[in-house]
């Protein structure tokens, strides 16, 4: 039976070197731990040297000879964060003249810069399918970077007197990367979960399973759910529209109003994508032109009037009356039923891109 | 604009205007079609005057409106 949870995709583990050779490793560190000097020297280029420098040498005596680090690739916090497009092809370049087996990134403990610089190595590491590995405190600010997302984060303490620890933890987890050995879950290995779910084979069906958990739940036994219960962003709420008599008004809906026939083949369930479709023009949704393909409500009175789910004859009415500005041409969709939380919040930035390029000041959502 | 006010403010949204039903959240097939669009007015106004409000967090309003509840 399929169960679910967050282990390390195949094209992760797939790039191991021969048995017995050792394993090669750059290492990605800032301009401090690099040894070239502190703040004054944040504007540092990226910069390869050969060897080991810093934590890198504490990792080497954990390895005892099984892992080397062939280089060191350093940049100054600013730099990395200001320039990051210079900054990753300078990595990409030290990356490929390397080929190492696994990259190290930091540990950069609670340092947002130097986080910033870890998850770009990282994030160039895996565009080159070059397995990577980072270590910093589970709030820094890095990790609320969508780039972050998938990469392998070990959790350090808050400041550098976490080091012994973080250097073990990020050497002994390099190693079997550089390796291809395969890499369990989240929870299994220790590092931060990556919202990440694969297919697994379990020899017990998911009911022998929960029945299982429910038995140790009662008998007052520790137990652990097969799925997490999501964290959802806390999202700053937009300013007020100062002036919603020139405001631009944009309509979205997670209710799944589409053109008839559905031609996008926008999912009933379980939705993967949104789409814009144009309502220039029209005064009203009408049924012939328009349907509800959501597959969590009952559709009868939204396929009566798709309206009654996204208000454009109220919106046109109150446009005429220079209620606000104008409502924007296009109308956004996607179906709410079932929709990973992952895929949910891609949309929403997708979406959200869209508007602002198309100087969209409001928006009202409808969700059923 | 949601029915599910309890769940928008549990994921977070911040300005969240109380629909009618799950089915027809801006609309309301028991009442005959002009009270139905001036409902609808209503509710898509209010949201409209939600925008231009302040809020610090999760905050859901409701239509002062017949048939909006």
């Amino acid at each position: 039976m399929a169960g679910m949870r967050d282990a390390v995709s195949q094209n992760e583990t797939g790039h191991g070197q021969a048995l017995g050779a050792s394993v090669r490793v750059v290492h990605y560190v800032n301009q401090f731990f690099g040894g070239i000097g502190g703040e004054e020297h944040a504007d540092h280029r990226v910069e390869v040297r050969a060897g080991a420098s810093g934590p890198g040498r504490a990792m080497e005596r954990e390895w005892a000879g099984a892992a080397t680090v062939v280089a060191t690739v350093i940049a100054g916090d600013n730099h990395v964060s200001t320039f990051v497009q210079e900054a990753e092809a300078a990595i990409r370049s030290a990356l490929e003249a390397h080929r190492p087996d696994v990259l190290i990134a930091g540990p950069a403990f609670n340092a947002g810069r130097y986080g910033m610089g870890c998850v770009t190595a990282c994030r160039v590491a895996r565009s080159l399918g070059i397995a990577s590995v980072t270590a910093m405190f589970p709030t820094n600010p890095a990790l609320a970077m969508l780039e972050s997302r998938g990469l392998i984060v070990v959790p350090t303490d808050e400041t550098a007197l976490g080091m012994p620890k973080a250097a073990k933890a990020l050497a002994q987890l390099a190693l079997r990367l550089g390796r291809g050995e395969p890499i369990g879950s989240a929870a299994e290995e220790g590092f931060l979960p990556r919202g990440l779910r694969s297919d697994v084979w379990h020899e017990q069906t998911g009911a022998e399973r929960a029945i299982a958990l429910l038995k140790r739940k009662l008998l007052g036994q520790p137990y652990r759910s097969e799925l997490a219960i999501e964290v959802f962003d806390s999202v700053p709420p937009a300013p007020p529209l100062a002036r919603l008599t020139e405001a631009r008004i944009a309509l979205v809906t997670t209710g799944g109003i589409v053109p008839r026939g559905n031609p996008d083949r926008l999912r009933e369930y379980n939705s993967v994508t949104w789409r814009p479709y144009s309502i220039a023009g029209l005064d009203d949704l009408t049924a012939d032109a328009w349907e509800p393909i959501h597959g969590g409500y009952d559709s009868t009175f939204a396929r009566e009037d798709p309206d009654r789910v996204v208000p454009v004859d109220a919106l046109r009415l109150l446009e005429r009356s220079a209620a606000f500005g104008a409502l924007d041409d296009r109308l956004y969709v996607t179906v709410g039923v079932g929709t990973s939380v992952g895929n949910a919040r891609r949309f929403g930035e997708e979406i959200a891109r869209d508007l602002r390029e198309r100087d969209v000041q409001g928006v009202i959502l409808t969700a059923t | 604009m949601t029915t599910l006010t309890t769940l928008a403010t549990e994921v977070r949204a911040n300005r969240i205007v109380a629909g009618v039903r799950i089915p027809h959240p801006v609309g309301n097939p028991t009442l005959a079609p002009d009270k139905e669009i001036a409902l609808r007015v209503a509710v898509v106004k209010r949201a409209l005057e939600v925008l231009t409000l302040r809020v610090d967090g999760p905050t859901v309003f409701a239509v002062d409106h017949a048939g909006a509840r």
